[in-house]
């Protein structure tokens, strides 16, 4: 199912939520809002869902306004930051949830509704924590007993706010790469908001960088980290060097730098302040003589450049963005 | 007294034991041997004399009135207390905070005002006195009094639980709710009410503790017709005024039972609230 | 007028509503009656049923014996609440259960335990006549009433303050040289004081207009220990329903005035 956000406006007293919101999010696609914290991307996701109600605007789902639909209508699977699991239901009750709440025309027996919440507890790997309680389980369980509680009342939208961030980094790896997976096995349209740019690049389809509530840009991984829209996205899609050279400003990523032992007309000289092995890869991080700020460069772990050099010693490098 | 205390230094154990026995002379002072007393003077003519002021028809018809005021009380401000703490915790407008300041208002008003008000309201004098009389209809020195002083002095108990409660936990389960598919209703009885229940039953039982011995605010609209409008706090001041002791701390001693029992049941609401 | 929090919990008008009409009805409307019907009286009538010797020296011991339990309660209610939070001891779950004991039991029956307890020659009342103290029908007892009903509201107002001052706050204020006392007037204290206050200020408001507990030890002998709500009651079985009324209106300011001074002293002491 296709969605489009169309001139959306929202504030809260004097703040400025939203400004002007354009998007649209194809059938089947994965999509993150990515920016700093107060963007307005949360709010953004809650409009989609129905849980705010924008000041002026639009939300279309394949083509129909559900702008004025209400939030049980618009038949959309939310997974929310701390899941707001019923505390007081089992899991199992919790993933009944969506079903029980049916009318009762459409309301499956009981056995239905069995069979489907086990088919989903054992989706998500967790059907051996049926009768347990939400506190008695760990984030990552919770997590995903959030999402086949999202998932029993097939939505064909989903949508998750921070889905990760209350998570520990390894959870957090595994957890990405499973939703990922399934957002592949049960064709939906997904939307995930996030802080971590990280994150967004690992998982997503398509990246919305927003900031201060408006949309700064919008592309694939690739697209806006090799060609980010202004200095906003440059900055918060990764690292970034500055440098000083004559009167002009230079920046450039840490791995956008050439090495070399040796001096040379175009290259700078820097002193070796620290060398870092992060696996694949090394970070040097230079000082450079009339500026703060000291450069830092990532290079493959047996660069050659790298053998017997210590701390220090002099280097020389030369930023070659593409 | 082996005293298991955290502290370390043999100084500081001293200093501890005192306390702990300060803590210990206060509770069996103040607390443990006013109990003492009123049973000890119901029984000092043993048990027969202690049933018959009991079960003493106007003892009966006392304890009537007593649970009349409570069941009709209780529920009526249950249902206030739930609906103030949902609008009160679930919504942000304009006045919220004098809003709860006048829910609390009954707190710091003297019960002996709160009977005073329906008395200026429905007594003889009153605002509505004549037009009652015309219509036969008696409040003031009758049952409808009673229970309106009663719900005057109890309307903030059950609010007064629920509102940092349903403010602490917040939306999103019910959020959650909605966007299953759940309509209002479903909402607050599956999701809502599940989730404040300890919290819920905890001000019940304050609630009800308060109605069954509410005194001042029933003493002024009772007129004290043994038999007719006296509540159980009223007979034994009656009792007690006549001085007929033994009587008055065996009716005493129902009211102080009851008060126990709800002592328990709030200890048992608690632990559950604290899960 | 209303914004919610969010818009898909449905419910906002009809709780607000019922919630305005039934505590207009029950509470506001008729308050707000008592003070239609003290308008009947001029300011120089009012003057005058206050200002008679028996009200005033009612007055003072209404509002003095309150301000007397609150602060022993103060001091008490400090005491229980930092011994059950920080010691464990035998009886320990037990007094912390029976310090609601006061909320729970009907004031009729504390009023007559009481009131025989403390008699010339009750139990505890023969000791404290041997030592030539009066305590049943003197302000003294007064006192001692007020105290035993308002005991629970500063244990747990502190309490749980008390309990969320994590140890090592103290411990590390002793590692860096503290000794007890100043580890009381630095840490402790002014964690406590905005808690303590509004026990005080509960318990203080609660003695104020306090009736069953205390007419009984009280004696109620005119001008010396009648306290205010004993008077409304004379004056209604007197059908003096104005001469009620008026005590009662001066009550209502009195106590406003004092819970509005100790609200401005208390966010005083927040800002410093």
């Amino acid at each position: 199912m296709s969605i489009e956000v169309q001139h959306v406006n929202k504030a809260f007293g004097d703040f400025k939520a939203l400004n002007e919101i354009n998007l649209a999010i194809e059938s089947g696609e994965l999509v993150a809002l990515l920016g700093p914290s107060g963007c307005g991307k949360t709010t953004l996701l809650r409009i989609i869902a129905g849980l705010e109600k924008p000041d002026s605007g639009h939300i279309i789902f394949n083509g129909d306004d559900v702008s004025k639909r209400d939030v049980r209508k618009r038949n959309v699977g939310f997974v929310f930051q701390h899941y707001a699991l019923f505390r007081h239901m089992t899991v199992f009750d919790n993933v009944a949830f969506g079903l029980r709440m049916k009318p009762r025309r459409q309301r499956p027996s009981e056995t239905e509704i069995r069979a489907k919440v086990m088919e989903l507890l054992q989706m998500v790997q967790l059907d051996w924590l049926a009768d347990r309680y939400p506190e008695q389980l760990s984030g990552g369980q919770r997590q995903r007993i959030a999402l086949a509680r999202a998932l029993a009342v097939q939505p064909e939208i989903l949508l998750l706010d921070e889905p990760f961030g209350a998570l520990d980094a390894k959870v957090r790896k595994e957890l990405r790469r499973w939703l990922a997976n399934l957002h592949e096995e049960i064709n939906l349209t997904s939307v995930f908001v996030t802080h971590d740019q990280e994150e967004a690049m690992e998982v997503a389809d398509r990246i919305v960088v927003m900031n201060k509530g408006v949309i700064e840009q919008i592309g694939t991984p690739a697209e806006v980290y090799e060609n980010p829209a202004n200095e906003f996205v440059y900055h918060f899609l990764g690292d970034s060097n500055q440098l000083q050279l004559n009167d002009q400003q230079i920046q450039f990523r840490p791995h956008e730098v050439e090495l070399s032992r040796q001096a040379a007309p175009e290259l700078q000289a820097g002193i070796v302040r620290d060398i870092r092995p992060l696996g694949a890869i090394t970070r040097v991080t230079l000082k450079v003589a009339g500026q703060e700020q000291p450069i830092e460069a990532e290079v493959v772990r047996d660069n050659i450049n790298l053998i017997g050099l210590q701390r220090g010693q002099t280097l020389f490098f030369r930023p070659n963005a593409s | 007294m082996s005293t298991l205390v955290l502290s370390t230094t043999r100084q500081r154990n001293l200093g501890a034991l005192t306390l702990i026995g300060c803590a210990w002379l206060v509770f069996l002072v103040f607390l443990v041997l006013p109990l003492y007393v009123v049973l000890s003077e119901a029984i000092q003519q043993g048990y027969a004399s202690f049933f018959t002021a009991v079960l003493e028809p106007d003892a009966i018809a006392a304890l009537k009135l007593t649970l009349i005021a409570v069941g009709i009380s209780v529920p009526l401000n249950v249902v206030f207390g739930v609906a103030a703490a949902w609008c009160v915790s679930k919504y942000e407008f304009r006045g919220k905070s004098l809003l709860v300041t006048l829910i609390d208002l009954p707190f710091s008003v003297s019960p002996i005002i709160a009977g005073l008000v329906y008395i200026l309201l429905f007594g003889a004098q009153g605002f509505f006195g004549e037009w009652l009389a015309e219509h036969d209809i008696q409040i003031i020195f009758a049952i409808p009094g009673i229970v309106l002083a009663t719900l005057f002095v109890t309307v903030p108990f059950v609010a007064r639980e629920l509102i940092p409660l349903m403010q602490q936990q917040g939306t999103q389960e019910e959020e959650a709710a909605r966007l299953l598919g759940a309509s209002g209703w479903q909402m607050f009885w599956h999701v809502t009410l599940p989730n404040i229940r300890w919290g819920l039953t905890y001000g019940v039982v304050l609630c009800t503790a308060r109605a069954l011995g509410e005194f001042g605010a029933v003493s002024v609209v009772s007129g004290h017709i043994r038999g007719f409008t006296n509540t159980l706090p009223l007979h034994v001041e009656i009792l007690y005024n006549e001085y007929n002791h033994v009587a008055a701390f065996s009716v005493a001693t129902v009211l102080l039972v009851m008060a126990l029992l709800m002592l328990i049941l709030k200890q048992w609401a608690q632990e559950r609230l604290e899960k | 007028m209303a914004r919610s929090v969010s818009p898909v919990i449905p419910g906002f008008n009809l709780t607000l509503g019922y919630t305005l009409v039934y505590l207009s009805l029950i509470v506001l409307i008729p308050l707000a009656g008592m003070l239609v019907y003290a308008a009947q009286l001029s300011w120089q009538d009012f003057y005058r049923i206050i200002s008679t010797p028996q009200v005033v020296s009612a007055l003072k011991l209404s509002f003095g014996a309150a301000l007397v339990a609150a602060l022993v309660n103060g001091f008490i209610g400090t005491l229980l609440a930092w011994v059950i939070v920080r010691y464990r001891f035998p009886g320990r779950k037990i007094i912390d259960a029976l310090i609601d004991l006061p909320f729970a039991l009907p004031t009729a029956v504390a009023g007559i335990a009481l009131t025989t307890l403390y008699a010339p020659k009750g139990l505890l009342g023969q000791y404290a006549s041997d030592l030539g103290i009066k305590v049943a029908f003197t302000p003294f007892g007064i006192v001692l009433a007020l105290t035993f009903v308002t005991l629970p509201f500063v244990v747990r107002t502190i309490q749980p303050v008390l309990e969320d001052i994590p140890r090592e706050l103290e411990e590390a204020a002793t590692c860096l040289g503290a000794n007890s006392f100043q580890v009381l007037r630095h840490v402790l204290i002014p964690a406590l004081l905005p808690a303590w206050l509004t026990g005080f200020t509960l318990a203080f408001a609660r003695a104020v207009g306090e009736y069953g507990s205390v007419i009984f030890i009280a004696g109620n002998m005119p001008g010396k220990t009648e306290i205010l709500p004993f008077l409304i009651m004379v004056k209604l079985d007197q059908y003096d329903y104005l001469g009620a009324t008026a005590i009662g209106v001066m009550m209502l300011a009195v106590s406003f005035v004092f819970l509005l001074l100790i609200n401005l002293l208390q966010r005083y002491l927040i800002k410093h």
